[in-house]
């Protein structure tokens, strides 16, 4: 059953050459597609936080890479070039499967397990899409086609949950944060509301998909804090204040479309996997080339988390609605999007968005257009798009509209994004031409 | 003993559930029913009538829904005219409109006036029910003093409106609008 072709050290192909190949397969992203939103509509229902949706995108682009590369000629399994993820099974290459049915069996068994500690255990949505989806693809190959196809996407899934288990994700759980006093240290982050606590303090002890740890792309504080009349940091707090207070209306939606606050949607890395379904469907791509998509932003969603949250609690910046009210003894002013219960700097929506969009760039180009329809359901109007950056560049500016970021955490989450994005292109190769 | 002790407990069980729910029930702000309804009340010293009453009708108009995958059928917004009022005399009337999510409350009061449009967007917090305003609006638009406000222990739906209007009220010059 288990066999494989080495390429090299790291970039191994598993292509299965007597079953169809996973590029002759289009209609069948639906498949995708549904769970990508049974993912979405659950982190949106329970509220989940946006380290940990990022995670479970990251091992939804992965699983789904995974259980349709044997149909990939000229491409590689990402075994042997993750982190510590070296052991996934492979197809017998003398018998035929079916990518679509391995993909909806090892979904369904990721996803259950990803959102396990957030669901009852009366839930039936997940096993009711996986019955529903077995049952309209069972009927379109030969039984023992799709019965072999199941097992495999088994198996794939826990060689995958095994590996997920072993991120430190459980660890740090139980793991208890004490903020740092802000006694001596003004420029330190504190909660800015009540009912509130650090959002994820350990998440970069958690293990990336691809960087060699959770700093491989440092970002150094532009302007040192200060509370001097006209100092750099003084400026930066005062261009929050300048915005907020001449808001335009473009702005005030641009602050709405891209909050992606937990609750109301599945969080910035939500909003990204929806936008990867529009593209797949205005590009009109086939699964293999979707498959390619997830797995690049699935896997740079995660470790752009990892990284922006080492850098959040190493530096630890206090936030704009916390100055803005000590400083400039503005002691009542709210910003117009709630800060979010996490250090400032630097922003976490430029940088998971700054790397999606220059992973996709690098693999598609600068020029695909599309519609973003993520919020029509939130009562939000679609937006167009000219570019993945320019959306990433929106989504950064936003937070300055929010009034949650000083400009400069923007603009570094941006940076830090994309060099993220580039160590991750350079360090995994999907196929012989990348 | 031991029978006893299970049925104790069972009726503890059932019981703090029944508490739990009936208090989530009671402190619930924004019903789903409230939505469809129309609403009214008064700002009882406004600051543009020197300090006389200024009352309000939120007359609800419709729902724009949306069926969606895994979701199921969605409100997307719920639209209102607000109109507001000197005793009985129309002073001016806004489009408004509410999306109700899971977390969040959104109210947006189009504002109408020098041949633009601004709008006051008001943002409900259900988990820790504070309530806040915010606005740019036409500079010949503003009062004095202008400053949006927040309110913290939001406990009925009336007097989450109740803010949002006195906060409309504090920075909104209603002469600038047309009736």
């Amino acid at each position: 059953m288990m066999s494989s072709c080495s390429i090299g050290p790291s970039q191994k192909s598993v292509y299965n050459p007597v079953s169809k190949p996973t590029s002759e397969f289009q209609e069948e992203l639906k498949y995708v597609r549904e769970w990508n939103e049974m993912l979405y509509h659950h982190i949106k229902h329970q509220v989940v936080g946006p380290p940990i949706a990022a995670r479970m995108y990251g091992y939804l682009g992965l699983t789904f890479y995974e259980s349709v590369v044997g149909g990939m000629p000229d491409h590689y399994s990402l075994s042997g070039q993750l982190n510590d993820f070296s052991a996934l099974p492979t197809t017998d290459p003398s018998l035929e499967y079916d990518w679509p049915s391995v993909m909806i069996e090892a979904l369904y068994y990721v996803c259950d397990e990803l959102l396990s500690r957030f669901l009852s255990g009366s839930d039936k949505t997940l096993s009711g899409l996986h019955q529903a989806q077995k049952a309209d693809r069972s009927g379109k190959i030969a039984p023992e086609v799709f019965d072999r196809s199941l097992v495999f996407g088994k198996l794939l899934s826990e060689e995958i949950l095994k590996w997920a288990a072993t991120d430190n994700y459980d660890d740090t759980r139980f793991k208890f944060y004490k903020t740092p006093p802000r006694i001596d240290h003004p420029e330190y982050w504190e909660p800015t509301d009540f009912n509130m606590k650090a959002l994820e303090p350990f998440w970069p002890t958690l293990r990336p998909f691809v960087l060699d740890n959770a700093n491989v792309c440092p970002m150094d504080l532009p302007h040192p804090y200060s509370e001097e009349e006209g100092s750099g940091f003084y400026l930066q707090a005062k261009a929050v204040l300048d915005a907020d207070q001449n808001l335009t209306e473009q702005q005030r939606e641009d602050a709405l479309y891209w909050a992606d606050c937990p609750g109301e949607t599945a969080t910035p890395p939500g909003h990204w996997s929806f936008i990867l379904g529009y593209v797949s469907e205005e590009q009109s791509l086939n699964l293999a080339e979707a498959a390619e998509m997830y797995a690049l932003a699935g896997i740079g969603i995660a470790d752009a988390f990892i990284q922006c949250w080492y850098t959040k609690y190493d530096i630890n910046l206090v936030r704009p609605k916390t100055y803005i009210r000590e400083v400039f003894g503005l002691e009542e002013w709210e910003p117009f999007v709630i800060t979010p219960p996490f250090p400032e700097f630097t922003s976490g929506h430029s940088t998971v968005s700054g790397c999606v969009a220059e992973l996709l760039t690098m693999h598609m180009g600068d020029d695909i257009t599309f519609t973003d329809s993520t919020h029509v359901r939130i009562g939000l109007p679609p937006r167009s798009f000219r570019s993945f950056r320019e959306a990433a560049q929106q989504a950064a500016d936003s937070r300055l509209y929010g009034g949650m970021h000083y400009p400069m955490a923007n603009e570094a989450g941006v940076e830090q994004g994309r060099c993220i994005a580039k160590q991750i292109y350079a360090n995994i190769k999907l196929k012989e031409e990348q | 003993m031991k029978n006893s002790f299970r049925l104790v407990s069972k009726f503890l069980v059932f019981f703090i559930a029944f508490l739990a729910i009936a208090n989530q029930s009671i402190c619930q702000v924004v019903m789903r029913s409230f939505l469809s309804e129309d609403r009214s009340g008064v700002v009882e010293t406004s600051v543009n009538l020197d300090g006389k009453p200024l009352g309000y009708q939120l007359e609800f108009l419709s729902m724009e829904k949306g069926n969606f995958f895994a979701e199921g059928e969605a409100i997307q917004r719920i639209h209102y005219n607000l109109h507001l009022l000197s005793g009985k005399e129309k002073l001016a009337s806004f489009q408004v409109s509410v999306r109700d999510l899971i977390v969040t409350y959104y109210m947006e009061v189009k504002v109408p006036g020098n041949g633009e449009t601004r709008t006051i967007t008001a943002i409900y917090n259900k988990t820790n029910k504070w309530v806040k305003l915010k606005g740019v609006l036409q500079e010949n638009c503003r009062q004095q003093d202008s400053k949006w406000g927040r309110l913290d222990g939001v406990q009925s739906y009336d007097q989450l409106l109740n803010f949002i209007l006195s906060q409309i009220d504090a920075n909104l010059e209603i002469s600038c609008i047309h009736k």
